[in-house]
């Protein structure tokens, strides 16, 4: 059973019964609230993709450890296809849902784990990189959904994990038994946890030495108990209460917008079986990293690139709809779109195809670290202007407009179809304009900003990454210029 | 392959009721440690957040004993169970040999299942 269907998917969720708390209320049944309902709704549509001939290459992989065909979110991937399979899924699940891939940053983090535990294992001798294959093996063989987490809370950024008035704002052991380990703490904007049937979770940045407390990494169950989930809750949230069936009322109808929880762990036992870091702060930066050089890539490079064509697709029928598509002007602001979005693309393609084996002797591969940040760091603020110009090309209607169903309304109804008709009728105008109020004024500019990592952590990694004085050297050669000499040996001649 | 067929690292458990067995469920190693923690410790049914619905729960080797509070039937206690173990990751598995037993019960016991 390592690939089930859409419908097998939802099946297992009638059956989770995870802690969420959705805008004042427990919620029971995650189909039966509209909210948590898009959040499933879009892991269906991610396992259906699965099942599509047109869509197996990209959403389908061949598991290094059984041999066995897998959903390619649960795939390490071991080779320069798999990399570049991986960015085009994200593409892909963008382009299909409009929002998550609620199982792009499990699999991330699982490429980081395989990568970090294999090493571990190798230097201190540990069973991590054993452990964490049986656990893998277990997920791909019950397809699961797996979300990942990441950040924590991080409280009062002066001061370092322990140094915190409440330890918990960053996720910590609390106890060490013979048979696993009890934790507490916060992971915060964690999208499409509620919908997983597990979650990897890895710390949220670099340790010291005295910070062995917080390095962990582990897989844990979405329903375990101890974990909560509380949701986030917005504008979006509360117009998808009130329309309830309605969905066609709404700029994402089936999907929404990105859903995410604050998970709280309170004194979660997780047996050893699931634990693939516990104390070594050494490696629990090399984690994260190796997480980011691969979320960049992906996240940044194709999953926005994505979005990007929707809302590209959109803003092309807005100006259709009121007769402008020819406008030169407009022409170019829409070619300004492409090129942001497909620069993010060639970012993320050229990180793949620049990716390589790491550790060496691991047979784990990741993304090129720098072509990744500068996906990221490019569709940072690529993002902000395409959903500028969707604004500006589908106008102030896009936030300026009625409900949908007043359309159909006895009194006003015949008036707004004689106010918005235009070169189509006004339904077509009001539906485009409410998809792209869904993007321009929505919730993924600052998620795309902040998703990843935020713009600066990636101008950081290009201090790290780039060789100035390589390039200094190299300009200094075309020049003709002499190398500097030392002030004191200048005197001396 | 990494990861042998004989050496998954996933373990059987059997519901009983009474003597007899009512479902057979396989889950990563560490599985049932988790189930029994969740009922001792923090005195919670996965899945099942009501206060209260542990009436007791105790382990003695490879079997964790467990009673319900209030009245449940046979067919009731078996899809509680069952909801309980796919939330704790144990997923129905047929011809699993069963390395941990769950024995459970309503605690009051006039309600038979049909």
């Amino acid at each position: 059973m390592a690939l089930i269907t859409s419908q097998q998917y939802l099946d297992s969720i009638k059956k989770m019964k995870p802690r969420v708390y959705v805008g004042g209320k427990w919620v029971k049944n995650l189909l039966e609230n509209p909210v948590t309902k898009s959040m499933v709704m879009a892991n269906a549509a991610i396992y259906d993709l699965a099942q599509e001939p047109e869509s197996k290459e990209i959403m389908i992989a061949t598991s290094h450890l059984t041999g066995e065909p897998i959903n390619r979110n649960l795939n390490v991937a071991r080779n320069i296809h798999d990399l570049d399979m991986r960015q085009e899924m994200a593409l892909l699940t963008s382009q299909v849902v409009g929002t998550c891939n609620y199982r792009c940053v499990g699999c991330d983090a699982l490429n980081s784990v395989a990568a970090t535990t294999w090493e571990m294992d190798r230097d201190l001798g540990t069973k991590y990189n054993e452990r964490f294959n049986k656990w893998l093996a277990y997920a791909q063989k019950n397809d699961l959904a797996v979300s990942g987490a990441i950040t924590d809370a991080k409280g009062d950024r002066k001061k370092r994990p322990t140094q915190q008035a409440d330890k918990d704002v960053f996720l910590n052991l609390v106890e060490k038994r013979d048979d696993g380990i009890v934790v507490s703490g916060y992971k915060v904007s964690q999208s499409g946890a509620i919908g997983a049937h597990e979650t990897l979770v890895l710390p949220g940045g670099g340790l010291k030495d005295d910070e062995g407390d917080f390095a962990l990494a582990f897989a844990v169950q979405n329903s375990v108990p101890g974990l909560s989930y509380i949701c986030q809750y917005n504008a979006y949230s509360a117009e998808r209460e009130m329309f309830g069936d309605e969905i066609e009322e709404l700029g994402n109808p089936i999907y929404g917008q990105r859903e995410t929880s604050t998970m709280v762990f309170d004194k979660v036992f997780i047996p050893w079986e699931r634990v693939f870091l516990c104390g070594e702060t050494k490696y629990a930066g090399r984690m994260v990293t190796r997480f980011a050089k691969a979320h960049r890539m992906n996240c940044g490079g194709a999953c926005k690139v994505g979005f990007c064509d929707v809302i590209i697709g959109g803003t092309m029928l807005a100006a259709e709809y009121i007769g402008v598509e020819k406008v030169p002007h407009i022409q170019e602001k829409i070619i300004d779109m492409v090129r942001l979005s497909e620069t993010s693309h060639a970012c993320a393609i050229a990180a793949a195809m620049r990716g390589r084996e790491e550790p060496k002797g691991s047979g784990v591969y990741l993304p090129d670290d720098l072509f990744g940040n500068a996906a990221k760091l490019n569709i940072a603020h690529g993002f902000w202007e395409v959903i500028k110009n969707a604004g500006d090309i589908g106008g102030g209607l896009v936030v300026t407009m009625p409900r949908l169903k007043d359309l159909e309304d006895p009194e006003v109804g015949p008036t707004l179809k004689k106010v918005f008709g235009a070169a189509a009728p006004a339904e077509k105008r009001l539906k485009v304009a409410k998809f792209l109020q869904h993007w321009a004024a929505g919730l993924h500019g600052a998620g795309t900003w902040h998703g990843a990592g935020a713009p600066q952590t990636q101008r950081f990694m290009f201090t790290v990454l780039t060789d100035f004085e390589k390039k200094k050297k190299m300009a200094k050669k075309l020049m003709g210029m002499k190398e500097d000499v030392a002030p004191k040996a200048a005197a001396k001649k | 392959m990494v990861v042998k067929e004989k050496d998954t690292g996933l373990e059987g458990i059997a519901v009983k009721i009474g003597d007899k067995v009512w479902g057979t469920y396989q889950g990563l190693a560490g599985t049932f440690a988790t189930f029994a923690d969740g009922c001792l410790r923090k005195k919670t049914l996965a899945g099942f957040h009501q206060k209260g619905l542990i009436s007791g729960a105790a382990v003695k080797d490879k079997t964790l004993s467990l009673t319900l509070s209030g009245n449940h039937t046979r067919p009731k206690l078996i899809e509680m169970m069952d909801i309980a173990l796919q939330n704790i990751g144990a997923y129905p598995a047929k011809g699993v040999n069963a390395a941990y037993f769950i024995g459970v019960k309503s605690e009051d016991n006039t309600k038979k299942g049909r």
